[in-house]
């Protein structure tokens, strides 16, 4: 449908979660909210509830303790929904990637559809990060059956000693 | 079969039943004759009601002279109770039992000398009014006794216990058919009694302790009964109910009586400040709490205050302390309630704020507040008795009492549950029951605007209260493979007792027209001369209409509806938030005030209560100096 | 209530009008509040692409029974929205658009999730705060007419009614869900507080019948104006919700969340005060005393 389609991308809700950084990037996820930044003329609300949100911002490096919550959250997250990695950590654990308490990066948890680089990644981008995330979903026939067609398998991750 | 007949076997034969469930030792075999009984009653309270709508009578009187033993029986019986209690108070070393036994003793004494042998024309006066009790009564009551008997069944007295609730019965009809005064005072105590053996049935301190509370508070409204009807007798020089109303209250401390048995009537509804006694009988078994402390026996004091209310209207002073302690109840017992976390006593606390309506209604006293009122005594009757008997039955699975142990009572015991909402809300919500009366209500109100003030407060307390119950009871997990209601493992005897309420609850809220044109029209008319309209699709008052019958359409079928089509894939089903966390959280409840501010509001309202009803008590002292 | 087709047709567009209407208000309240706080904002019909959207996402729920409160509460508030339109008794409005709240507090209690529960004894609260003084402004407005019908009400109920009026703000703010009182539904505080366990389809029924629950409110409120001629009528009744609104969007926007217990004992006290005072000045009018 037309209308579902834009509505869609008109009003993506975002579910931001924090699984280990060191703020650098939450603090500029934030600053979107910020009048200066102002996602909300995106229609982007900040909603902490997955079962409300569209797209999930995740930063850090997904330490160890903090993944199977991560998964619950994107389990709990309701079709079509997107996921997008801000910052190095998130993207692929660096600096921390050879840590034993980390897991290098989300794309090993959960299926990402976006990955935004820096650090801490800057306001423009994150934003940039999500616009083309959005633009995903204008190329996309949504079907009746969306629940079936989105779930995604994750990387293989590796098993380390 | 002769009406007459009907209305004396109404109150001979649940006391006959009574006498032969006695012998039943261990009471095997006890649900023969309470079954019995209780099918009777039904019976015979329908055919009445047929009986009377045929006859086209508006009202029946059975004379003196037709039922002749009957008055020495009274008497005889009389004097033997009010000895019963002296005793009981001297047994108890109760000072306060043993002198209102000896102050009703007196002017029973009194009366009898100066009236001996003076018949009271007619004996037994049954209209519409003494119908619907009767039917409350009888229909309820019979439900209830048979859902005693399952509820019962490993109690070691249950022969006495179904004697005394029996006997209650024909005693309540008593009370309603009675016209001569004094058969009316013999009929209250006789509740009295019965009401005192069934909170002590289970021999435990507290439960002995209760009932003499319940006792003495009991006995102190007979005594101002008796002293009401002494100057009845000396005022107005009858004995007669009837009569007594017809004449309409004079002024001046002729106003006595009226004001006395205003104060009998409130501390047998347990009216604030007498609501103690009624807040710990709640500690006999549930079956004694559905019938005596909720459906019928605290509903004898609200009768005998709409009984008065024609001959009152016309002393607006009087009227208006008893409406005004109605409001103030209702207002302070639904402020405690939302603090209580013992699920009978918040049902305690329910039932004396819907009495605290009743009263508000006979207290204002317009042909539409009498209709509301009469309205709000059926319903409340019917949710009430609900709400105990699937208290009792939660009690069965959860041993507990407390409305915190209830959660998730939804998966275990659909059934229940179902009976359950249903009950909270025919009595909470609109357009169930509660709703044509809450409208009804409100619009009197308008008459006496101050009213409105206190009433609006505790209707939201009410939703309050009953919301956060019933939300506890209904929370559930997720989970698809719930139990059905067809296969809930519940013994067949609550199945019926609690499914014929239910549905008789929400059969009532869709006939209430039908209620209202067959029972209440035809009281509404011999009292006040004009009709409250029902017709078929609406009901109508001089304030405002609407569609009644409509929107109870559409709400069942949408709950039809969803309920049939809805039914949650394994896909859809998820777990609940908690910030990513998998384990189960447990809530704790959430009750409004913390002890000492409830200690604190108790203290204001039953303060501010009493004031009320020392001025109520004045104003026939006022009303002579002033005259 | 008796009704020629003109009415019946005039009726139907105000049903079909109002929650348009309400989800404009949204949209342009959320764009005011954005230029208060010096940003740019959403468009004007953003709550309607939120509404589609959420359509469009896959059903997610706990128990059935949240889906069968959902749909009730949605169910009562159209209906109580219904008999407003078609001009009918205000009581009844009243008691059918508060048993679509009660629905609504059922459905979140009914999920077993502490969120959901603490949001619906918040939204309980809420419920003891302002239901006294919308039935106590009904009353009122019943007292001042001697009839609590819509279609007679006639005149405007201004000025007669300005202290009913300024209680009503004070219960817009609160269902409205904007400081101080956004209670039940403190981000900050319990998430989504009733709404946590919704999603998809069944946040959009929650979010329509507060559409329609927002509607019977501002309602309410036209019936303070009226003017014999049509055009004035709806200019007057439109600056009042205007106003209205606006009042709650400054109020919001200056004031921080306060405790629970505030808010029941300010909004008690206030609304049933300011009621008091307006139905014995009218009282008093009324014996010729003023």
């Amino acid at each position: 449908m037309v209308l579902s389609g834009r509505s869609r991308i008109k009003s993506p809700w975002m579910l931001h979660f924090d699984t280990g950084s060191c703020n650098g990037c939450d603090i500029e996820i934030w600053a979107l909210l910020s009048p200066r930044y102002d996602i909300e003329r995106f229609g982007i609300l900040n909603k902490a509830n997955p079962k409300h949100a569209d797209i999930l911002l995740v930063t850090g490096p997904v330490t160890r303790k903090v993944e199977d919550r991560l998964r619950l959250l994107y389990e709990q997250m309701p079709e079509p929904k997107l996921v997008v990695a801000v910052g190095d950590c998130a993207s692929t654990g660096a600096p921390f990637s050879d840590c034993y308490n980390v897991n290098g990066g989300i794309g090993r948890v959960i299926p990402v559809d976006v990955f935004v680089p820096g650090c801490a990644a800057r306001p423009e981008a994150i934003i940039d990060g999500v616009v083309l995330a959005l633009k995903t979903w204008k190329e996309r026939k949504f079907s009746s059956k969306t629940k079936d067609e989105t779930i995604k398998e994750p990387r293989e991750r590796e098993v380390r000693n | 079969m002769e009406t007459a007949v009907i209305v004396l076997a109404l109150v001979a034969a649940p006391v006959l039943g009574g006498l032969i469930c006695l012998p039943f030792r261990g009471g095997r075999g006890i649900g023969v004759p309470v079954l019995a009984t209780s099918v009777l009653m039904i019976v015979l309270s329908l055919l009445l009601l047929l009986d009377m709508h045929s006859l086209g009578l508006s009202r029946l009187a059975i004379d003196e002279g037709s039922i002749e033993p009957t008055k020495w029986l009274i008497l005889a019986s009389d004097f033997a109770l009010l000895a019963f209690f002296i005793v009981t108070g001297l047994r108890l070393r109760n000072r306060l039992v043993t002198a209102f036994g000896v102050l009703q003793l007196v002017p029973l004494i009194a009366i009898e000398a100066s009236s001996f042998g003076v018949t009271v024309e007619p004996a037994l006066l049954v209209d519409y009014l003494s119908v619907t009790l009767t039917l409350v009564v009888s229909i309820i009551g019979s439900i209830i006794c048979i859902y005693a008997i399952r509820y019962m069944q490993h109690d070691e007295a249950q022969p006495r216990f179904f004697a005394v609730m029996l006997i209650f019965l024909g005693a309540m009809n008593g009370a309603v058919f009675a016209n001569n005064l004094l058969w009316l005072f013999f009929f209250w105590e006789v509740t009295t009694l019965c009401s005192y053996l069934l909170i002590g049935h289970e021999r435990t301190k507290e439960a002995k302790e209760s009932a003499v509370r319940a006792l003495v508070y009991t006995l102190g409204g007979g005594v101002a009964l008796i002293f009401g009807i002494l100057l009845a007798n000396s005022y107005y020089n009858t004995l007669s109910m009837s009569d007594l109303l017809s004449s309409g209250a004079a002024s001046g401390l002729a106003l006595l009586p009226f004001a006395l048995m205003a104060f009998a009537a409130f501390t047998k509804s347990a009216q604030m400040p007498f609501q103690n006694w009624l807040l710990g009988a709640m500690v006999a078994p549930t079956p004694v709490s559905a019938l005596l402390h909720s459906s019928t026996m605290v509903k004898l004091g609200v009768y005998l205050l709409l009984r008065m209310s024609p001959a009152i209207v016309s002393v607006p002073a009087l009227a208006w302390s008893i409406a005004a302690v109605g409001a103030f109840t209702f207002l302070g017992t639904s402020v405690l309630a939302m603090a209580e976390s013992n699920s009978k006593r918040v049902l305690a606390y329910s039932t004396i704020a819907n009495l605290g309506l009743i009263t508000m209604c006979a207290g204002i006293d317009t042909s539409l507040a009498i209709s509301a009122a009469l309205i709000l005594l059926v319903f409340h009757a019917v949710s009430k008795a609900l709400l105990f008997m699937c208290v009792g039955a939660m009690k069965g699975e959860t041993a507990s009492l407390e409305i915190d142990d209830m959660a998730g009572l939804r998966d275990r015991m659909p059934y229940v549950s179902i009976a359950f909402a249903i009950g909270v809300i025919t009595i909470m919500l609109p357009p169930f029951g509660m709703f044509a009366s809450k409208w009804l209500l409100s619009e009197a109100i308008t008459s006496l605007p101050i009213l409105a003030f206190i009433v609006a407060v505790g209707f939201a307390a009410t939703v309050v209260y009953y919301s956060k119950w019933l939300g506890r009871v209904l929370s559930g997990g997720s989970s698809v493979a719930r139990p059905s209601v067809i296969k809930d493992k519940l013994p067949a005897n609550y199945r019926y007792t609690l499914g014929s309420l239910a549905v008789m609850a929400v059969a009532l809220s869709f006939l209430i027209n039908y209620l209202v044109s067959y029972l209440i029209n035809p009281y509404i008319v011999t009292v006040f001369h004009v009709s409250v309209e029902g017709t078929g699709f609406s009901i109508f008052s001089s304030l405002g209409e609407f569609p009644i019958i409509v929107l109870l359409v559409l709400v069942a079928v949408t709950f039809l509806l969803i309920g049939m089509f809805l039914r949650p894939k394994q896909q859809e089903l998820s777990a609940p938030y908690t910030g990513g966390e998998s384990y189960q959280f447990e809530t704790g409840g959430f009750y409004l005030l913390s002890r000492f501010n409830r200690d604190r509001a108790n203290a204001i309202f039953n303060l501010t209560a009493m004031v009320i009803i020392a001025i109520l008590l004045a104003i026939p002292f006022a009303s002579e100096v002033i005259r | 209530m008796s009704m020629d087709l003109a009415g019946i047709l005039v009726s139907a567009a105000l049903f079909i009008f109002a929650p348009i209407g309400v989800g404009l208000i949204m949209g342009i309240d959320r764009k005011v509040t954005a230029h208060m706080q010096n940003r740019v904002g959403p468009p004007i019909t953003q709550a309607f692409y939120d509404l589609v959207k959420l359509f469009g996402k896959r059903p997610m729920l706990m128990n059935r029974g949240q889906a069968v409160f959902a749909v009730t509460c949605l169910m009562m508030q159209a209906m109580a929205l219904a008999v407003l339109v078609a001009g009918g008794d205000l009581l009844v409005v009243f008691f059918v658009s508060g048993a679509g709240s009660v629905a609504f507090v059922l459905g979140a209690f009914s999920a077993r999730s502490p969120y959901s529960y603490f949001g619906a004894q918040r939204e309980l609260l809420q419920i003891l705060a302002y239901e006294p003084v919308l039935l106590l402004v009904i009353l009122l407005i019943g007292y001042d007419r001697g009839s609590f019908v819509v279609g007679g009400i006639n005149s405007s109920l201004l000025p007669s009614l300005i202290l009913a009026l300024l209680a009503l703000v004070i219960v817009l703010v609160i269902k409205l869900q904007k400081s101080p009182y956004d209670i039940a539904t403190a981000h900050q505080e319990i998430v989504s507080g009733p709404y946590v366990e919704y999603s998809g389809p069944y946040l959009a029924v929650t979010k329509l019948a507060n559409w329609f629950e927002t509607a019977v409110i501002l309602g309410i409120l036209t019936l303070f104006f009226w003017n014999g001629n049509v055009a004035i009528s709806v200019a007057g009744k439109a600056s009042i919700v205007v106003i209205a609104i606006f009042a709650s969007q400054i109020i919001d926007n200056i004031t921080a969340r306060l405790t629970k217990e505030r808010m029941v004992k300010f909004t008690l006290t206030a609304g049933i005060l300011l009621v008091a005072v307006n139905m014995t000045c009218i009282f008093l009018v009324r014996q010729g005393v003023l």
